[in-house]
């Protein structure tokens, strides 16, 4: 059993070891509104939660595509190096 | 491996074309913009029973039925892989995975939010939907977990298209469990009204489109971490030669 396995063996294990807390009956629900006049607020909090997912999204594919074009000059020079001659360096 | 055969839109030096993933990411985060707007200001604020913690259900049942569509995915990659041995669908099958169990993952802080508020505890595992998400979930994970443990890349994409193949029989568990397990806690229906089922229709929509540019960014970064390796794997090739 390799660690990634054994990882997600012992997360679910925990996870099943705390099901019973977690599903603890508190009673009646609250009477009071749990929104109430937040409502605003609840969408400002969405807007910037998904605002900051995307702009992660997009920084970290322009990085990986600055990474590609890197990649691509080094699959360049690795070709030029399997097609030299033997004994000839490659230009 | 070739540069061009990475991810389905590239561009003839190989690398990722940004155009189409900004326009993608930029659109759907518009669609959820617009989505926080509806349910902020056009939607009733309150349904009979549960009061105003029905707005989370916006968010919950479009993720909860794009979660099932993602994976719906996952087995079609899986058996497109399956049956033509294209390292593409293999890609798309884990992006598809990882995008399906964050929508999972919402799915279940969603409801157990609104199960806090509704029935004032976070869990019931008498209920067959909650637990059959949950079990998903894992299931998923353990997809995960699977493709990180196998290292011969031979055998990993035919195991895990084979476990993302059985899998699927989650989806089907998840839109039944209530009819075929009994105890109708969940809710099955929050609210009526053009509006609501408009709002769900657009939720649904923009969750797609979020979740698959997830996906599509996923792809681009396996893509590349899969001609890293291949290059390294000429590399040492070169090396080994030369020595």
């Amino acid at each position: 059993m390799t660690s990634p396995f054994a990882s997600f063996v012992a997360v679910t294990a925990l996870a099943a070891a705390a099901a019973p807390a977690w599903a603890q009956d508190g009673g009646a629900p609250p009477r009071a509104d749990p929104i109430g006049d937040y409502r605003w607020a609840v969408y400002t909090a969405c807007t910037v939660a998904f605002a900051a997912i995307t702009a992660f999204l997009l920084v970290t594919h322009a990085r990986s595509r600055r990474a590609a074009d890197e990649l691509a000059s080094l699959e360049r020079r690795l070709d030029a190096l399997e097609n030299a001659p033997p004994g000839r360096p490659a230009a | 491996m070739t540069a061009t055969d990475t991810a389905p839109s590239t561009t003839e030096s190989g690398r990722p074309a940004a155009g189409p993933f900004v326009v993608h990411a930029l659109g759907a985060l518009a669609l959820l913009v617009a989505l926080n707007w509806l349910v902020t200001t056009y939607v009733p604020f309150a349904v009979e029973g549960i009061g105003s913690s029905y707005l989370i259900m916006y968010y919950h049942v479009p993720s909860a039925i794009v979660t099932t569509l993602l994976y719906g995915f996952v087995c079609l990659a899986s058996i497109l892989y399956l049956v033509t041995r294209n390292r593409l669908w293999d890609r798309l099958a884990r992006a598809y995975v990882a995008a399906g169990l964050l929508a999972n993952a919402v799915t279940l802080l969603t409801g157990s939010v609104w199960a806090k508020a509704a029935w004032n505890h976070w869990w019931d595992w008498r209920d067959p939907r909650l637990t059959s998400v949950a079990i998903m979930f894992l299931m998923y994970l353990g997809y995960v977990a699977l493709n990180a443990s196998v290292d011969d890349e031979e055998k990993r994409p035919r195991y895990a298209a084979v476990f993302g193949i059985l899998a699927a029989i989650n989806i089907p568990i998840v839109k039944k469990a209530i009819e075929w397990f009994g105890m109708a806690s969940h809710p099955q229906k929050v609210g009526t009204g053009p509006e609501i089922t408009a709002t769900w229709t657009f939720g649904i929509v923009a969750f797609l489109a979020f979740y698959t540019a997830i996906a599509q960014w996923k792809l681009h970064r396996d893509g590349i971490r899969e001609r890293v390796e291949a290059a390294l794997a000429r590399v040492r090739k070169i090396e080994e030669a030369s020595a």
